[in-house]
């Protein structure tokens, strides 16, 4: 899991950074997991859990 | 929820304290602001969030503003830091892509700390009448972009260590209109913030720090247990709806708002995607306009009224899904004035709708007339020879509910202002009214019929000002329920709600589509009135509940003699003959119509 800074998080934005899964700015360090082979933003491990259970019907790991 | 750490005793009278101090808190802000929009409409909100940045108390102001004041402070704990926050410092803040609603709506708060330690953090939130941007009052119905919308302004802080940051005064009053009433609004903000830490700071004396602490976390805990409570009442399952706005106001396509709703246990998942694109106009919503009045939405379909304090808490078992690039979560730089006073209603009207399919019909109503219809107006005073801004909202029917009839003449539920007296707005601006009236056969039929909506109509009297609409409800009718009806459109103007304009001298009033090359009717900006030309603006009234020929033939009858419905409409909406004449029920023919 690799984290942006809070100051790229800032620069980005200006083009929407935005949980995968409930679509609020993200206004700390994002999330980033790999979902089925690409890389998705989250704001917290909750949504990431949701995502993949509630969007997505998988069990979460 | 941890184990409580405080006697049930002292926790009620704390709770009850930061409710009392949030309603403090606005009484000051309504003796002190300049603008009839403050002093007259009370459209500002107070809340007490704890040292974390999380809510714990407000009182029942604007609940479209508190439900959506969480997000902005959480933006200001991020980007500033509660940990470099000092005592005196006063925080502004009013960036829809930060938390907040839209530009006009600003954010102040400022933190509390008692031994060094951060107790708590009054803050508020108050529309104000004037933020820039291309029209007077910033509801610009066909702004494509938020830098056409105001001035944004990111978390900054207005007052550093009791000392104010001029720099940042001096931007901020020298983009917008009227500084001067501004100033004026943004002092009484902080004067009643001051009101607050004063309280704080009595209490905190009173019960030492690590009470205070325990009673805040605890005053959360509680509202999660009532939340889940309410939501493991209703049964597991997935609840859809969708309801529609009239258009973006750049276009004449219908904004869908398509809601599902899931319910797991004592959690509850409200799913926005199927929604509209974002729309090139004004209407869209930034996600804590979404995920604010989901929230209200789903309050409204509860139990928990009375005793109950909608804080943090309240929002834990809630998780709102609001799809990036859409109406309900447009992506910057979109347009967003219409979001917090036109999607906020419907976002509420569909989870409303969604959940009454599983909830007990008490606890449902109608859809309320279901517009702010946002008119503002603007110029130079003829007799100050100052700049004048005038924002004046459209109150309307609300919905019926299961044992009462809708209100009349009232803000749509989720925003709760008043109506400004038009006395004041007379003496405060140069505008004299035609009329000021509830408008007959506006309620939509039902067992409990919907609240009666209004009309209105100020002729200018200044040479020149230039006026903005961003409204809706125009085309597309509120929902009744339960057999209940959506209210019928005006026969004048052929729409629900509406605005127009009578030019000086004509006779007829029309509509902006007819004036000029505004695309949509209800959203359009920057229309220079001349002296004695007259704006007019009608809203229609709440969806009924149950079926209208239940409806006792007497209430029909009442609301005849009331100039509620005409003759007519007991005729043909109720099923009830009334001789004019004698204004008695013909009760053997109102039997015959009824069984037929």
């Amino acid at each position: 899991m690799t984290c942006l800074t809070n100051d790229e998080v800032r620069r980005i934005d200006a083009v929407n950074l935005k949980c995968m899964c409930c679509g609020k700015m993200i206004p700390h360090n994002p999330i980033v997991k790999i979902v089925k082979e690409k890389r998705m933003l989250f704001c917290s491990e909750d949504c990431h859990k949701l995502y993949l259970e509630y969007k997505l019907g998988m069990t979460a790991s | 929820m941890s184990e409580r750490k405080i006697d049930p005793i002292t926790l009620e009278v704390i709770r009850g304290a930061l409710g009392s101090v949030c309603y403090e808190m606005g009484l000051a802000m309504e003796r002190t602001a300049f603008s009839p929009i403050f002093s007259e409409g009370l459209d500002y909100s107070f809340a007490i969030f704890d040292g974390k940045g999380e809510m714990v108390a407000q009182h029942a102001f604007d609940p479209c503003h508190m439900a959506c004041m969480p997000f902005s402070v959480e933006w200001v704990a991020e980007e500033i830091g509660l940990e470099n926050l000092e005592p005196g410092d006063l925080i502004m803040h009013n960036d829809p892509f930060r938390g907040g609603s839209h530009l006009s709506d600003i954010t102040m708060m400022t933190p509390v700390f008692k031994d060094g330690v951060l107790v708590g953090i009054p803050a508020n939130r108050a529309h104000q009448i004037d933020i820039g941007g291309m029209v007077p009052g910033g509801f610009a119905g066909d702004a494509t972009e938020i830098f056409q919308e105001g001035i944004r302004i990111p978390p900054v802080k207005i007052v550093s260590r009791g000392k104010e940051v001029k720099d940042v005064w001096n931007i901020l009053f020298a983009n917008v209109r009227d500084s001067y009433t501004m100033q004026g609004d943004v002092r009484a903000m902080m004067g009643a913030l001051n009101v607050g830490k004063r309280r704080l700071l009595e209490y905190t004396d009173k019960y030492g720090i690590e009470i205070w602490n325990n009673a805040l976390e605890e005053t959360k805990n509680v509202a999660e247990k009532q939340m889940r409570s309410e939501i493991d009442a209703i049964p597991d399952g997935r609840y859809e709806y969708a309801d529609y706005l009239d258009d973006a106001g750049t276009t004449t396509d219908p904004l869908k708002i398509q809601v599902a709703i899931t319910i797991r246990g004592s959690n509850l998942i409200a799913d926005f995607e199927g929604s509209s694109k974002q729309c090139q106009g004004p209407m869209n919503a930034p996600y804590a306009v979404t995920a604010g009045n989901t929230v209200i939405g789903v309050l409204h379909c509860t139990n928990v009224k009375g005793n109950f304090n909608p804080n943090h808490g309240c929002f834990r078992p809630i998780k709102v899904l609001a799809p990036a690039g859409t109406i309900v979560n447009a992506d910057f730089p979109a347009a967003v004035q219409g979001g917090n006073v036109e999607i906020s209603t419907r976002v509420c009207d569909a989870v409303i709708g969604a959940l009454g399919q599983a909830v007990d019909p008490g606890n449902v109503k109608a859809a309320d007339f279901g517009s702010l219809y946002s008119q503002t107006a603007g110029g130079i005073h003829p007799e100050t020879n100052q700049p004048w801004v005038h924002y004046q909202w459209g109150c309307g029917g609300t919905g019926a509910r299961a044992t009462k009839d809708g209100m009349n003449v009232t803000s749509p539920f989720c925003t709760n202002n008043k109506n400004q007296t038009i006395e004041v707005l007379e003496t405060r601006f140069p505008i004299i009214f035609e009329y000021y009236s509830m408008l007959r056969d506006t309620p939509g039929p039902g067992k409990w019929r919907g609240g009666v909506g209004i009309g209105q109509a100020w002729t200018l009297t200044a040479d020149e000002a230039i006026i903005s609409s961003v409204g809706d409800r125009t085309r597309i009718s509120p929902y009744g329920v339960f057999g209940g009806l959506p209210p019928k459109a005006l026969k004048q103007c052929g729409h629900f709600c509406d605005t127009r304009i009578r030019r000086a001298g004509e006779q007829e009033f029309k509509h902006a589509t007819e004036l000029f090359e505004a695309v949509s009717p209800s959203k359009w900006s920057g229309f220079r009135m001349r002296k004695h030309d007259t704006f007019e603006t009608t809203t229609t009234g709440g969806g009924g509940y149950g079926n209208p020929i239940e409806r006792d033939p007497e209430l029909v009858l009442q609301d005849l003699i009331d100039d509620y419905i005409s003759v007519e409409s007991a005729s043909d909406s109720y099923s009830v003959v009334i001789d004019p004449s004698t204004l008695a029920v013909n009760y053997e023919a109102t039997r015959k119509l009824r069984g037929r």
